[in-house]
């Protein structure tokens, strides 16, 4: 148990420490990394100055311990758009963003659980027909364009729902959705699948021999074994809905983590847009943890490996 | 079996019966398309698509740049206030809709192409070389694809083109850098395996080169996965640039693509809906076109999920 958990906790150290190195390379790529830490129109002075202060001027390997030092202590510098620290703006968005991701899971497991489950236990009849259609709409679908017409139809034509921003639960409803879909065909593919490869187990016989009730074997037995791969999926998701949620912050004009970095892009405003990159490292290497402690309480295999 | 005139069986070749009563495998391939309704349709999709891209200039009615501002926010040719010299309207600045989305399919199909063939040739040789030299390259190659797991696609592109900034070059290097994990997985899981098989024992007992085994004995067996793999990818890569351009971070405004068109149309989204309707409506035509026509494949060229009707896995 505790090797396996030591395992994805390095795993997880080295993640971030890649993540850390792309950013670092990033910054020296578009030239004077100092030049655009300092608002436009600052003075050579400014930029030196700001350049011996970050240590710019060092050689490249000292520079990038320095970096990692800073990151450490969530020193990337100041917003120059919002004269602020970058990680603070960053921090301050992560409520909003993790609640929107919440609101896209539950939407997705609230669909998918029930559709991948009637689909395999009803194999080839007309729902399962209908639901693999639904999965391929799912999995093709434009993020971005479906919020679009979201809005276009609900707040628009109908009325109903509001359109941007957040000011309360209603404004969830949409983005969540939005962000959901794609994740709600993934996993109810997987689902279906891994339910009829565990329904043609010996075990499932046995437990039907021996008189246990359809829905019982089926709850307590099938649907157990067929959450594993299940889970991995939703691990795998999270590193989508991260990315997908730029998309749907900005369709919804929703205050959350992506908008900003979006913002911060247009704005040239590196330090945001580097607190955000790491940022998001560091939520889904935490996510993923979760999800391998979630692994190790399905599958006993795990913890003895 | 025949029956010779004595009426004893005649010996008939393995080789014979193929040759005799199977048609060529093209014609198989083809009726099977043409059985599969979902597919075939798809099929004639991407060739419409196809001829969009590389005949836009033929096939375009008007200029995709041309600006006419006294025809700006013109209706489809169905409702009030359409024409059919602008069969889907014009757009913001009065620019035919219907021109931009055949120029529109170049970006699309370009881009997902190249993409796709970039992941494809680094993720098979990395996955090969992992697979067949094995030990600490092995490991360390792993360790990259558990990194490049771990990470949004689109967070890292979005970085990396934040700082490239946009253009089509960019966008083919930042998708095909960031997606050869899957190929690279494959590829060395299919090597593992291979390598324990007789053939390829014997063909290193008899002293044939590492490179030689890998390219002629191994690779041709994991080819039908790549190609299956590839083929889904495709879709996925066209979302993917789409998304970015929509971002503003992809294709720049001035060429004419399906995702810059939908930012372009989401501004006039109440007075205008069709601006962005029908760019969005290609992508996810030309997407899910991609993808029936990928399960379609994998079924064709693995007979095992054909007797499920679904592809399962």
């Amino acid at each position: 148990m505790a090797p396996f958990l030591i395992q994805r906790l390095i795993r997880g150290i080295l993640v971030l420490l890649a993540v850390s190195l792309i950013v670092f390379v990033l910054m020296h790529l578009t030239g004077d990394p100092a030049a655009l830490m300092v608002p436009e129109g600052a003075t050579a002075d400014e930029v030196a100055e700001v350049r011996e202060r970050m240590g710019f001027d060092r050689p490249i390997l000292v520079q990038y311990v320095i970096f990692l030092k800073r990151a450490v202590t969530g020193d990337f510098g100041y917003s120059y758009r919002i004269q602020r620290p970058a990680f603070d703006l960053v921090v301050e968005r992560i409520p909003a963003t993790l609640r929107l991701m919440a609101a896209s899971v539950g939407v997705s497991l609230a669909v998918a659980l029930p559709v991948g489950v009637i689909a395999a236990t009803h194999r080839n009849s007309l729902f399962d027909r209908i639901s693999m259609v639904m999965i391929l709409f799912g999995q093709s679908m434009p993020t971005f364009w479906f919020g679009i017409m979201a809005i276009l139809i609900f707040p628009v034509r109908l009325g109903w729902l509001p359109t941007s921003g957040y000011k309360g639960p209603s404004y969830l409803v949409l983005p969540a959705i939005t962000l959901g879909l794609y994740t709600s065909a993934v996993i109810a593919r997987v689902l279906r699948s891994s339910l009829i490869e565990v329904l043609s187990r010996d075990y499932i016989r046995t437990a039907r021999a021996k008189g246990l009730a359809g829905r019982q074997v089926l709850l307590r037995h099938a649907v157990k074994n067929a959450a594993i791969p299940v889970i991995t999926v939703v691990g795998l998701q999270i590193g989508y809905l991260m990315g997908g949620s730029i998309i749907t912050e900005t369709v919804f004009g929703y205050p959350g983590m992506g908008l900003l970095a979006i913002q911060a892009i247009r704005g040239q405003d590196i330090p945001v847009l580097q607190s955000f990159v790491i940022f998001v490292a560091a939520i889904i290497v935490a996510i993923n943890f979760l999800v391998d402690i979630a692994y190790m309480y399905l599958d006993p295999r795990v913890r003895y490996r | 079996m025949t029956q010779s005139a004595a009426g004893t069986p005649s010996i008939v070749t393995l080789g014979q019966i193929n040759q005799r009563d199977r048609p060529h495998p093209a014609v198989q391939t083809l009726r099977s398309l043409l059985r599969n309704k979902p597919a075939f349709a798809s099929a004639i999709v991407l060739i419409v698509v196809t001829l969009c891209a590389v005949a836009s200039g033929v096939i375009a009615p008007h200029d995709p740049d041309r600006q006419t501002l006294a025809l700006r926010l013109v209706p489809p040719a169905w409702s009030d206030g359409g024409s059919w010299s602008h069969p889907l309207g014009t757009d913001a600045l009065g620019r035919d809709l219907l021109s931009r989305l055949i120029y529109g399919a170049r970006v699309s199909l370009i881009v997902g192409l190249s993409a796709v063939t970039i992941q494809a040739l680094i993720g098979v040789s990395l996955g090969l070389i992992a697979g067949f030299r094995g030990g600490r390259l092995d490991s360390i190659i792993m360790a990259v694809t558990d990194i490049q797991y771990a990470l949004p696609v689109l967070v890292v592109a979005i970085a990396i083109m934040a700082v490239l900034g946009p253009s089509m070059r960019n966008v083919i290097i930042v998708l095909g850098i960031t997606g050869w994990v899957y190929y690279a997985r494959l590829v060395r899981a299919q090597v593992l395996s291979l390598r324990e098989q007789d053939f390829v024992e014997a063909a290193q007992a008899i002293g044939v080169k590492p490179g030689r085994i890998m390219f002629r004995h191994i690779l041709p067996n994991a080819t039908t996965q790549i190609i299956v793999v590839g083929s889904l990818q495709v879709a996925a890569m066209i979302i993917s640039e789409a998304s970015l351009s929509f971002l503003g971070l992809g294709i720049p405004p001035e060429i004419p693509s399906w995702g810059v068109m939908v930012a372009e149309g989401r501004t006039y989204i109440s007075t205008g809906w069709w601006v962005c309707a029908f760019p969005g409506a290609a992508i996810f035509l030309t997407a899910m076109s991609v993808n029936l026509l990928g399960d379609w494949l994998r079924e064709e060229l693995d007979p095992s999920l054909k007797a499920s009707g679904f592809a399962d896995q």
